[in-house]
């Protein structure tokens, strides 16, 4: 937090402090009327438990919503807790749908239907259909709050009717259109409003062709519309193309943002968790991490198993172990940079089912440069560690080779796996650093004793 | 066509309705065309086209349509096309398209070839000129000079009057935003403000006057921040003296965030961040944007053999010992590169500032301590299965489930505490990763287990 934000933040504590001693419900409800609600949210956070009950209670439900939206869920739910349904109803019910959606769906369900309840019978009725969407459907992040209009309006009814319905819309940059069944047929901006004249009928200036989504479908179609289109909102339809919400931009941010957490949680083997780090518990961390440890662990023991296989070759030659830990360390590096690089080329569409082989061609290219480079340092590092018991080129010859094709493999595996789990329908970005370097031990632990066995003769 | 059937638009269609066009180039085809195929999808339709059919396509639409097809094609294409196209016929192009767009082409081209094309403009040259000077990467590198002003002065009968002027040309409205005489940001209003407001209000008195904007010069990442927090979908850039010169809206935030991780995803598998996309980024260019780390890392990682080549003595006479090195350095790295994936990606979305840092150490002390008993136990009872000649099960379970124990302890404690360092002293945390942690966890492994193997066995 730079100077200048936290002076204002703690000007504006100080203020609500005196106002909430004050008592001063009017005047708070004037203050904070002024002020952007994330920085609301912010200083509310920073208030004693008791001060922040007063507050919410001090204010009117829609100041009050505006807090409670850019609040974490955890916060939300032990708040709704302490001021008991009938309160928190209001103030529900003045939210944004899609933020009230998500906190609702967090919340007990004899709690939410206490607060359904005590809601008029639509708006309930409106929850209910919000909260039967999955997550991380286009239907779990999508809003009710748009203005449609119907084709046969003319402009300057069209823009009286705005007026007089559009204060909760989300965005009024795309006014949509709906037939008489809530169909959608076309859109059009404010701006074309404004500027059209006002004796045409709003069908006679929509663009016809709209871009939508399916209520049902994955939040990652919407957020692949957005990135293709640049939109600024998407709408969402049912199966009878019936409108039934839409996405801002700023709703697809999160979506980015949690889909690239997902990925690089699960590239470091852990399980991915949607919660933020520090309110995720010690014991819940641990579980996240402990699951995939485990099974590397058990996966890992087959290097253990494979130098029993060659026990004899390394009784005879020792010095062979210097290097085991290196070879199979340099493959795994080559491995994790191929995967990450396959992972997130996968995830951003630019790497596709289809150039698989081409993929594979040139990451064998690539890791024979690798492998060239690290081959040839390996052969230097072999004549500088002095070893008994085996002819030095030998020794160099082994190594050399033994690395090329280790971190070959590394770069091959690396980034062919990822796609190969893709056609399976897995997560490509599970087989990724951590498992790619449990393979290529294994794999270069073969390699090593194989070419030890056919150079040095063992 | 019946409703019904009017599903999303597809490639295909796109492709056929650009291909009949371009059969017949009558008016109509291009109706059918222009109302049948968004930009973003004539623009797919492209890549399937041969030189010469684009350049035809090209000429034969309008330059407004060509600009919005052109702006939804990749940097390269457009370079390309740029040459099929020939100067004068791009500058057109240029000057119609956003102008955060144009500025990103001219960024590509080489200095004489942008000159030549700015030269070339009738409108905006100037606007696209400006943006020019900034950074790519920092906010006036990203905004658009197409952001509707109104002055604090007017009232809203003369603000509509102007918003039809300046309106056609502006996609990006989402707010406007209100100047003083010398445009100086005063505040902000939505469309929808103006639009439900009586016609003789003044602007000051309608806007809101807590408007929020990022410095024309300040890194991307904090534009993106801003607008996760705050949810807008279009926020104002000014100048040092809080002059308004350009808006970045939130789906420009979309592309910000996606480069951003995949930077930061490059970084930690230790590789230079890629500038262009894999299939389309040369052998040699893949090539040393890794070979570089991992030459690094070879040679830290060389400590291991001479660590091993010192415990030759022991490794000869309990060979035993070397087959859970692979298992023992892996878990240790494997815990390390949880660890550091898990602090680099709170750090890049800001979960905890400084001020929470001794609450993630020790979070992440426990949780390390939690994980090293969880491996330790198993590594103790992998080990003592294990039949040995050399070593009774007690000894090499104590000495495998002990250095189990210590080394996924360490590795995840150093994966968690390298990245917190590295942003305590301003470095990017996304270096100090997986690769670089499991290499450290490698050396530090093997000191651990000859250790406790030496004292275990009292050599």
């Amino acid at each position: 937090m730079d100077e200048e934000t936290r002076v204002r933040l703690e000007k504006m504590l100080d203020d609500i402090k005196a106002l909430l001693s004050a008592g001063d419900s009017a005047g708070l409800a004037d203050y904070a009327g002024q002020q952007h609600p994330a920085d609301l949210a912010e200083a509310y956070s920073l208030l004693s438990d008791e001060d922040k009950r007063s507050l919410i209670r001090l204010l009117p439900s829609e100041l009050a919503a505006d807090i409670v939206e850019e609040l974490d869920t955890e916060d939300q739910t032990e708040l709704v807790t302490e001021i008991g349904t009938a309160k928190a109803s209001g103030i529900i019910g003045a939210m944004e749908s899609d933020d009230a959606t998500d906190l609702l769906s967090e919340l007990d369900e004899e709690q939410t239907e206490d607060i359904l309840k005590k809601m008029g019978r639509e708006e309930a009725q409106e929850f209910k259909e919000l909260l039967s969407y999955e997550d991380d459907s286009s239907g779990g992040i999508m809003g009710t709050e748009y203005v449609a209009l119907t084709p046969n309006m003319k402009v300057d009814y069209a823009l009286d009717f705005i007026r007089r319905t559009g204060r909760e819309a989300q965005t009024l940059n795309d006014i949509y259109v709906v037939d008489a069944d809530e169909r959608l047929v076309g859109v059009l901006s404010l701006r074309d409003i404004v500027v059209a004249n006002p004796m045409l009928k709003v069908s006679e200036i929509m663009h016809r062709k709209v871009v939508k989504v399916g209520v049902g479908s994955d939040q990652e179609e919407a957020a692949q519309l957005f990135k293709k289109y640049g939109f600024s909102a998407l709408p969402v339809v049912d199966e009878h193309d019936k409108l039934t919400g839409i996405i801002t931009a700023d709703d697809i941010l999160h979506v980015v943002d949690e889909e690239a957490t997902e990925d690089i949680q699960k590239m470091a083997g852990t399980l991915s968790s949607d919660e933020t780090y520090m309110s995720t518990r010690t014991t819940k961390h641990w579980f996240n991490r402990v699951i995939w440890l485990a099974i590397l662990f058990l996966a890992d023991l087959s290097s253990g198993f494979i130098m029993k296989g060659f026990e004899e070759s390394l009784e005879a030659v020792v010095s062979l172990t210097f290097f085991i830990p290196l070879l199979i360390g340099c493959g795994g590096n080559a491995g994790s940079q191929s995967s990450a690089i396959m992972i997130r080329s996968l995830a951003l569409k630019e790497v596709h089912l289809k150039d698989g082989l081409k993929v594979i061609w040139k990451e064998t290219r690539i890791g024979l440069l690798l492998g060239l480079v690290t081959g040839l340092a390996g052969i230097v590092l072999s004549f500088l560690i002095p070893h008994a018991g085996v002819n030095w080129l030998h020794m160099g010859i082994t190594i050399g080779i033994s690395m090329l094709f280790t971190v070959m493999i590394g770069s091959v595996a690396g980034a062919g796996l990822p796609i190969i789990a893709m056609h399976l329908n897995l997560d490509p970005a599970v087989i990724a650093g951590p498992l790619i370097t449990t393979i290529v031990d294994a794999l270069g632990l073969i390699i090593y004793f194989s070419t030890a066995r056919m150079i040095i003769g063992l | 066509m019946p409703l019904e059937q009017r599903n999303l638009p597809r490639n295909g269609d796109a492709l056929s309705l650009v291909r009949n066009f371009l059969d017949n180039p009558s008016y109509r085809a291009y109706k059918e065309l222009a109302s049948g195929a968004l930009p973003a999808d004539i623009a797919e339709a492209l890549k399937s086209l041969s030189e010469e059919e684009c350049r035809r396509l090209l000429t034969l639409l309008p330059s407004e349509l060509t600009a919005d097809i052109f702006q939804e094609l990749d940097i390269p294409l457009q370079v390309e096309l740029f040459g099929v196209l020939g100067i004068e016929k791009t500058a057109d192009i240029v000057s119609e398209m956003d102008s955060d767009d144009a500025a990103d082409l001219l960024l590509e081209l080489n200095k004489d070839e942008a000159e030549s094309i700015l030269s070339n403009m009738e409108e905006d040259a100037e606007a696209v000129k400006d943006l020019l000077k900034y950074e790519e990467d920092s906010s006036g590198g990203i905004m658009a000079s197409e952001y509707v002003a109104l002055n604090e002065n007017w009232d809203v009968t003369r603000a509509f009057d102007e918003l039809r002027v300046i309106c056609p040309d502006s996609d990006k409205a989402y707010y406007v935003y209100v100047v003083d005489d010398e445009r100086h940001l005063k505040g902000v209003l939505s469309l929808r403000d103006l639009v439900m407001a009586n016609t003789t209000d003044k602007i000051a008195d309608i806007m809101s006057s807590n408007v929020m904007s990022v410095k024309v010069d300040s890194d991307q990442e904090e534009a993106a921040y801003i607008f996760k927090k705050y949810g807008f979908l279009s926020l104002p850039v000014v100048d040092d003296e809080n002059r308004l010169t350009g808006i970045i809206s939130s789906n420009d935030i979309i592309h910000v965030l996606e480069d951003e991780t995949t930077e930061d995803i490059h970084k930690m598998s230790a590789t230079l961040p890629l500038e262009d996309t894999y299939l389309a980024s040369g052998i040699v260019e893949l090539w040393s944007k890794r070979v570089v780390w991992l030459l690094a890392l070879f040679i830290t990682g060389a400590f291991t053999s001479s660590i091993m080549r010192s415990n030759e003595a022991i490794l000869g006479q309990f060979v035993t010992l070397i087959f859970f090195v692979p298992m023992l350095i892996d878990e240790g790295g494997n815990a390390g590169s949880q660890a550091s994936a898990i602090i680099i990606r709170a750090l890049a979305l800001r979960e905890f500032d400084l001020s929470d840092y001794l609450k993630v150490i020790w979070k992440e002390t426990k949780v390390s301590l939690m994980l090293g008993i969880s491996i330790g136990l198993m590594g103790f009872a992998a080990a003592s299965i294990m039949p040995s000649e050399q070593l009774l099960w007690s000894q090499s379970g104590t000495i495998v489930g002990l250095s189990t124990l210590l080394v996924v302890l360490f590795g995840s404690v150093i994966g968690s505490l390298l990245p917190l360092a590295a942003h305590l002293v301003g470095f990017d945390p996304a270096v100090l990763s997986g690769p670089v942690v499991t290499t450290i966890v490698d050396s530090a492994g093997l000191l651990i287990y000859f250790y406790i193997a030496k004292s275990v066995l009292g050599i």
